[in-house]
């Protein structure tokens, strides 16, 4: 096992994500989803890893919603990535979200989408509920209850998934973590995805890189 | 605090950032007294600090451990010091090493027998080795074989060493790299955020080579007693305090300030509000005039420790050292008794001195107002998650007004012509540390490139939002175009933080990457910058600062620059 500090572990899966398929501000923002989710003791490190494999090498504008005119809904993809539904609704701070359901077809790896909701929650001071599945969460600007259905969470791969606001902002928030236990499959996987990112150095770039001279006694 | 002028005219008297933000003037910064190893050392002073070195376990080969403690009124903390035998062939500041002379890390309190014994298996490591959530730094030192040998042979002998050696080095050892929070397993920023003693930016880092800097003189008089233990003798403290410790800082370091806006805006705001501050003065008291002219007498004289064999940094040391013969004979002459001052000696000098000057000016004019200015030191930290989130809410058109009223100059750049995005900044597969390489010599660099290609980001972008409505939503905008994600998150937060962003093309032919590594260090109180190439550079930390032994006694608030002779 590999034990992250939580900004280790956001380092790690931003350089993961880009390397997969995600532009850098989305990368960073899935990233944030993730060390979120873990610090409020979710298991989010492999769904991450399954959406990232299930991309792998996608136009992320091919993954983004595309709502009717009514704003009620998304249903024209074949796959949504949630970290793009989940900055959009972040981006619009819940002014598209009401009692009724926003109901979003073929999101991968949904509970990606938790800490969004989240930040949402706390700008309408309301708690919110996700549904996909026989799973259920509870949302709220501090916290995440999963209400139902935990045992599908690692396999609930592409979903339909229905968001609506609920009464009142109760505290979800139990104890924080601190820091990650991540197994060393996980972090192989997650590595393989980084080292697309990373330049391997040639004689020239090494002799014109940024350290100092070979001999420093001086 | 006694602001003897209004805010209004604080206001009118700040810098813009299209004047402050060019890497030609960031380039020339000096240390000042908001700089963080000066905040460190006032703040210990204040609240007496303790220091002791618990552990010292060093043989006479110079190998082993050794513990010094720093205990403040919350908490304690411990800088643990590992001594190796290296191969001297292994000795190299290059971040390929893999061994040195010394390694470090900050322990958060007071380790065990049991820490420093797990301790002792990671850190002489450094990268390939993993530290735990009770330590908060790690860092690793080489010594400065010339220096260290001379002053080691003279100690040994009884004698004292050569002051105009010690003057051309500066330091017994230089720090390679020193990691901050949340590397290779030590704790996040989080941790330690919200206690008052570090909060303040890279006061862990900075606490850390400080103690460093003791070890440092502490190692080689050990060694000379162990070598000729009838004979030796310990260093002058007053040659033994012009001793700092050095730091060579590569590309590495750069990338820190595009990716942190928010933070160097509070940074630079700091800074310029200081001067805005002291310009706006009406008039001048005569113990800030006493205390004006003594910081310039005091950095005149140390100037001429500083020297390179850079030929560019020499030329503008050149120019500094005639510009202040300039300055000081202009301030010999000033009256200090017309209206505001400190102003019109500030107006003089962009007229009249180079950049260094005009900038070493900014510093000594900060210099006697603590009482005006060391407030601002509690604003230079920043949350940067509160501004993680994008306004998707805002129109197009708020997007394009901030584009236009803060990146006219990223617009004016014509990046056709490859002279303007000649580099790109990637991380190397073999240290996992930025790079800066050339675009021509890559086939294809979009998987690598990083992105701090600002100024060729925001071109791009411009031209795509000329195809989209203006009255659409930036969420809407993002939806089609998620590559922008990142950028526009980044023109949102520089819209309300101006000095966030360095308006200048980092990625042009022309661009000296070692200007972004002078601004950072000079906030950090570096002195005595030594480029070694366009992107990498030496510097003296700590230089003239007393010891910890010393901090309680009578010390010199100004200790950065303190000419030869000086008593602290």
């Amino acid at each position: 096992m590999n034990n992250y500090s939580n900004k280790e572990l956001r380092a790690l899966c931003t350089r993961a994500a880009r390397g997969a398929y995600m532009p850098w501000g989305l990368a960073e923002e899935a990233a944030a989803s993730v060390a979120w989710l873990e610090r409020h003791n979710i298991h989010a490190v492999t769904p991450f890893i399954d959406l990232l494999t299930a991309n792998d090498g996608a136009d992320p504008a091919e993954l983004a919603p595309v709502f009717g005119r009514d704003e009620t809904g998304a249903r024209n993809r074949a796959r949504i990535c949630p970290i793009l539904v989940g900055s959009y609704l972040s981006d619009l701070r819940g002014t598209n979200l009401g009692d009724s359901s926003l109901e979003i077809e073929n999101v991968n790896a949904p509970i990606l989408m938790v800490p969004f909701l989240a930040w949402v929650a706390r700008d309408l001071g309301r708690s919110i509920w996700a549904q996909w599945g026989r799973v259920l969460v509870h949302v709220s600007s501090d916290g995440a209850e999963i209400v139902s259905g935990s045992e599908e969470f690692d396999l609930s791969m592409r979903q339909d998934v229905a968001i609506s606001l609920a009464p009142g902002n109760p505290e979800l928030s139990g104890s924080v973590l601190p820091r990650t236990e991540v197994s060393n499959r996980s972090r192989l996987v997650l590595e393989r995805f980084i080292q697309r990112t990373l330049l391997p150095e040639s004689e020239r770039s090494k002799a014109s890189g940024a350290g100092g001279g070979r001999i420093d006694d001086d | 605090m006694d602001i003897n002028a209004t805010e209004a005219d604080i206001a009118e008297m700040m810098r813009p950032p299209e004047t402050v933000m060019r890497l030609d003037r960031m380039g020339s910064f000096h240390q000042t007294r908001l700089s963080f190893m000066r905040s460190l050392l006032r703040m210990m002073k204040r609240e007496n600090w303790e220091f002791s070195r618990p552990v010292w376990r060093i043989d006479e080969n110079g190998v082993g451990v050794a513990v010094y403690q720093a205990k403040g009124p919350a908490r304690s903390y411990s800088l643990v010091a590992f001594a190796h035998d290296l191969d001297p062939a292994e000795r190299t500041d290059r971040s390929i090493a893999t061994a040195w002379d010394a390694t470090f890390t900050m322990f958060d309190g007071i380790p065990t027998e049991e820490d420093l014994a797990r301790l002792s298996q990671s850190v002489p490591k450094q990268e390939a080795g993993r530290v735990s959530d009770s330590e908060l730094s790690i860092s690793r030192a080489n010594k400065s074989v010339r220096l260290f040998e001379h002053v080691l042979e003279r100690l040994s002998a009884g004698q004292q060493p050569d002051l105009a050696q010690i003057g051309s080095v500066g330091y017994l050892m230089r720090t390679t790299a020193v990691y901050g929070s949340g590397k290779f397993g030590a704790a996040s920023r989080d941790k330690i955020k919200d206690r008052p003693e570090v909060s303040r930016p890279f006061q862990v880092e900075m606490l850390s080579v400080y103690l460093t800097r003791a070890y440092t003189a502490d190692l080689v008089e050990h060694l000379a007693k162990a070598k000729s233990p009838d004979t030796a003798v310990a260093i002058n403290p007053e040659l033994r305090r012009r001793l700092g410790v050095g730091n060579s800082t590569g590309l590495g370091m750069a990338p820190y300030l595009i990716n942190h806006p928010k933070l160097i805006h509070n940074w630079i705001c700091a800074r310029e509000t200081a001067l805005a501050r002291v310009r706006a003065q009406a008039e001048a008291a005569p113990d800030k005039v006493e205390a004006f002219r003594d910081a310039l007498l005091r950095a005149t004289s140390s100037i001429k420790d500083w020297s390179t064999t850079d030929e560019v940094q020499s030329a503008r040391i050149s120019e500094l050292s005639s510009d202040l013969e300039i300055l000081n004979a202009h301030v010999a002459a000033f009256g200090f008794d017309g209206a505001q001052p400190w102003n019109s000696l500030f107006d003089w000098s962009a007229a009249n001195l180079s950049l260094e000057a005009q900038e070493l000016l900014v510093s000594l004019l900060i210099e006697p107002f603590g009482d005006l200015v060391d407030d601002l030191l509690d604003h230079m930290s920043a949350d940067e998650e509160i501004d993680f989130r994008i306004d998707g809410t805002m129109d197009v058109s708020d997007l394009r007004r901030i584009l236009s009223s803060r990146y006219s100059w990223a617009q004016k750049i014509d990046f056709s012509d490859d002279e303007n995005c000649a580099r790109f900044w990637y991380v190397s597969a073999n240290k996992l540390e930025p790079r800066l390489g050339d675009r021509a010599d890559e086939e294809d660099v979009a998987p690598y490139e990083e992105p701090l290609d600002i100024a060729h980001g925001v071109s791009n972008l411009a031209g795509v939002l000329t195809t989209f409505d203006d009255k659409k939503t930036i969420a809407e905008f993002l939806l089609k175009w998620p590559r922008f994600r990142k950028l526009i998150r980044r023109i949102q937060i520089v819209g309300k933080y101006p000095y966030g962003e360095i308006n200048d093309n980092i990625i042009s032919s022309n661009h000296r990457p070692i200007d972004l590594l002078r601004c950072k260090l000079s906030f950090f109180g570096a002195i005595e910058f030594d480029p070694r190439s366009d992107r990498w550079v030496r510097i003296n930390t700590f230089k003239n600062a007393p010891f910890p032994h010393e901090l309680g006694g009578e010390t010199h608030d100004n200790w950065a620059y303190s000419p030869a002779g000086e008593e602290q």
